[in-house]
């Protein structure tokens, strides 16, 4: 046995009904830690080329980590890995509640989900007992529904429920997976594969206690950690605000997306949105995942007016961003209520923001027109416009169910110039963060192995100078704005970071906002496994999981030529503090590829297979 | 008899960070540093600023960006430079 792991993977195929549980070796685990790593190595191994997102073959697989399964602070996470219906390759995404610790308390290290049902079902783990049950009565409730109404079925509120909206059920490919009520696995639309499947939840539930290498060590770290990582929360404003602290300094160094990244700033809606006015118009507090001393997800109490009145979880600065300020609306409590939209429909706020921003623009240059939008004005800044078109996207109807292919397709459909004017990596819309104003998200936005994603690297937080890892000389000196030197080694170093952190599964706020050091992560990391890694083995690990992502993007048909920036990202600003700016994107990209040891089209050499111990897959 | 500071230059400076949205006028002895701005707009809005923009271990966690640059503290500034107080952010 391997401490720290099970060494087992669930296999549950919807189509025969059948549930085998396989072994998992300890060279796997060593070789791709768990999260994001193995779900890599298994879709590099199951699935092929020509496997589309919605067939049958198609693998859904929810993994956790070594991490998970003790109180270990950041652990709640857990990834789920597919080929995403909207950047047709490898994607990954992460959500937190508590789903993560329970499944790994079940006894289990990965769950693969494969085939498809007939009839709605939802997956039932508690322990070794595994159920394919009926899902007739939840299908067509919302994300939150289904969760109320599957507990009380159950019997049991301990239970952590991985759910999708209608948005998923309808196969919207911007849908994702809401877990608990709580926290969302966002990006890249695997609702709508878990839709595709005919599948409405994974509902979780353990009691087992996986062991340890050094128990009492563990206990000790975790318990320190803990303390410290709530302190330095505070100081950074993470705790008491949550996500919204970042909207003043992040509209302030214009990396705020605004009118769909075509104006430079609007500091009084940054201002109106962000904290410390989010925090006092929305009431808002902290809501942590299990184990966690932060709490970034915030609880929010609307009293009025009426028509926006809402307890529950609150807009986070992602979308603040994207139904936000891209959108021209400042109107936090109607953002509030576009965001509970979403995360009951199941729906990625990132993505739906960016539906909308393409809709307005559009309109807005008459690519579209009244009589496409059955007679709806999409003025920038109207808030009823944002929730009329949120409900249309998830239920896919009327003018909006032209998104449930996402922006690229919807844009398609529009015709004239629509095209250009979408804002994406490999079909993945950009986050709320600009890569003309922090440059190191250059080279991660363009070979990002899910497309354009700041999660992948979080150089935005090191350049606005909340973030360092001195272990890896991620220092200071990167904190420089509009020099391109250095720029491409931290997107390599901090690539390579994260997807070891989405494989421990840890959150990634742990380090970036809590001030965990990259050696105390190792510290846990080596209590629980006793495998003595130093950062050098850490990082080479790292490496070996984001190039076997590469990997199934090249297989996938992704080339050179699909690494760049879209064409918005070329138009300097007018005014504010990027203004005049814009990167060197070839030259970061060429230094980039000779850094990671890659050919000139982008593809990793024979000798760097060997050296990360890939040439075997 | 009162000392009195003979002003020199003048800066201004967008303190958003504290909900102000019109530039500041803030005069300043010949010579002057980031830090020495920063120590005057403590003595000017007190316990409110000085909570927000410094830090018991590391001393000032402000960032200030001076004619578009980050400027360290000790750069000196100069008269009508235009600076912009930000808070480091960690958790995007």
């Amino acid at each position: 046995m391997t401490w720290g792991y099970w060494n087992k993977i669930l296999r549950v195929d919807l189509t025969n009904r059948k549930i085998t549980k396989e072994e998992m070796d300890e060279d796997t685990c060593k070789l791709f830690v768990g999260g994001a790593g193995i779900g890599a190595k298994i879709l590099w191994e199951e699935i092929s080329s020509e496997t589309n997102p919605f067939d049958a073959d198609n693998k859904l697989i929810f993994a956790g980590g070594p991490f998970q399964g003790h109180p270990v602070p950041g652990s709640a996470k857990f990834s789920i890995i597919s080929k995403s219906p909207l950047t047709n390759t490898y994607a990954d995404s992460a959500a937190g509640a508590r789903w993560g610790p329970l499944f790994k308390r079940a006894g289990y290290d990965v769950l693969i989900i494969q085939g498809k049902s007939e009839n709605p079902v939802y997956i039932y783990i508690e322990d070794d007992e595994v159920k394919i049950r009926d899902a007739r009565d939840v299908w067509g409730m919302d994300s939150y529904q289904a969760v109320d109404e599957i507990r009380k079925e159950v019997g049991d509120r301990r239970i952590s429920v991985a759910t999708i909206g209608q948005a998923g059920e309808k196969l919207v490919k911007i849908a994702c997976i809401a877990v608990d009520k709580h926290s969302f696995a966002g990006r890249c639309g695997l609702g709508a594969v878990m839709g595709s499947k005919n599948l409405k939840a994974v509902v979780v539930k353990g009691s087992k206690e996986v062991p340890v290498s050094n128990l009492s060590q563990l206990k000790n770290y975790s318990g320190k950690y803990f303390k410290e990582i709530k302190k330095a929360s505070i100081e950074s404003e993470l705790r008491p605000h949550g996500t919204p602290v970042l909207c003043i300094t992040a509209e302030g160094f214009g990396d705020m997306p605004i009118k769909y990244w075509t104006e430079d700033t609007w500091p009084e809606g940054a201002k109106k949105i962000g904290a410390p006015n989010y925090t006092e118009v929305l009431s808002a507090k902290p809501y942590p995942c299990l184990y966690c001393p932060i709490g970034c997800h915030r609880n929010i109490e609307i009293q009025s007016p009426a028509k926006y009145k809402l307890k529950g979880i609150g807009p986070e600065y992602e979308t603040l961003g994207m139904l936000g300020t891209n959108l021209l609306i400042d109107d936090v409590k109607a953002i509030s209520i576009a965001n509970d939209l979403c995360n009951r429909l199941g729906m990625d706020t990132i993505s739906t923001g960016a539906c909308i921003g393409l809709a307005m623009e559009c309109y807005a240059k008459g690519i579209i027109t009244k009589r496409d939008t059955a007679g709806m004005e999409l003025k920038w800044g109207d808030p009823d416009v944002l929730i009329e078109l949120v409900k249309q996207i998830g239920n896919k109807v009327g003018f909006g169910s032209i998104f449930s292919g996402g922006t690229l397709e919807a844009a398609k459909k529009f015709g004239k110039n629509a095209l250009e004017l979408v804002v994406q990596v490999k079909g993945l819309d950009f986050p709320a963060h600009d890569a003309r104003a922090c440059w190191g998200l250059v080279p991660t936005y363009i070979t990002g192995t899910r497309g354009a994603c700041h999660m992948r690297g979080v150089e935005e937080d090191v350049e606005m100078g909340g973030f360092c890892i001195p272990e890896i000389g991620v220092n200071e000196e990167h904190a420089k704005f509009f020099n391109p030197e250095g720029k491409a080694h931290l997107a390599a170093k901090m690539q390579d970071y994260c997807s070891l952190i989405n494989s421990l599964v840890l959150c990634v706020f742990m380090p970036d906002g809590g001030g965990l050091s990259f050696t105390s992560i190792l510290n846990i990391f080596n209590s629980i496994t006793g495998w003595d890694w130093n950062i050098q083995e850490a990082m080479t690990c790292g490496e070996r999981i984001f190039t076997l992502q590469r990997l199934i993007n090249l297989r996938d048909g992704y080339t050179k030529k699909d690494d760049k920036l879209p064409p918005k990202m070329y138009v300097p600003a007018k005014k504010g503090f990027r203004a005049g700016k814009i990167p060197p994107v070839n030259d970061l990209l060429n230094e980039y590829y000779e850094l990671r040891g890659w050919d000139k089209e982008g593809r990793p050499t024979k000798e760097k297979l060997e050296k990360l111990d890939l040439m075997m897959l | 008899m009162q000392k009195v500071m003979k002003v020199k230059m003048e800066v201004k400076v967008d303190l958003r960070l504290l909900n102000i949205y019109d530039k500041l006028a803030v005069k300043l002895k010949e010579n002057s540093t980031v830090r020495s701005l920063l120590e005057k707009l403590i003595s000017i809005y007190g316990e409110d600023l000085k909570k927000l923009i410094t830090s018991g271990k590391k001393g000032f966690r402000v960032i200030v960006i001076t004619n578009g640059e980050i400027a360290k503290f000790d750069h000196q500034l100069k008269d009508k430079d235009e600076l912009l107080l930000l808070l480091p952010v960690a958790g995007g």
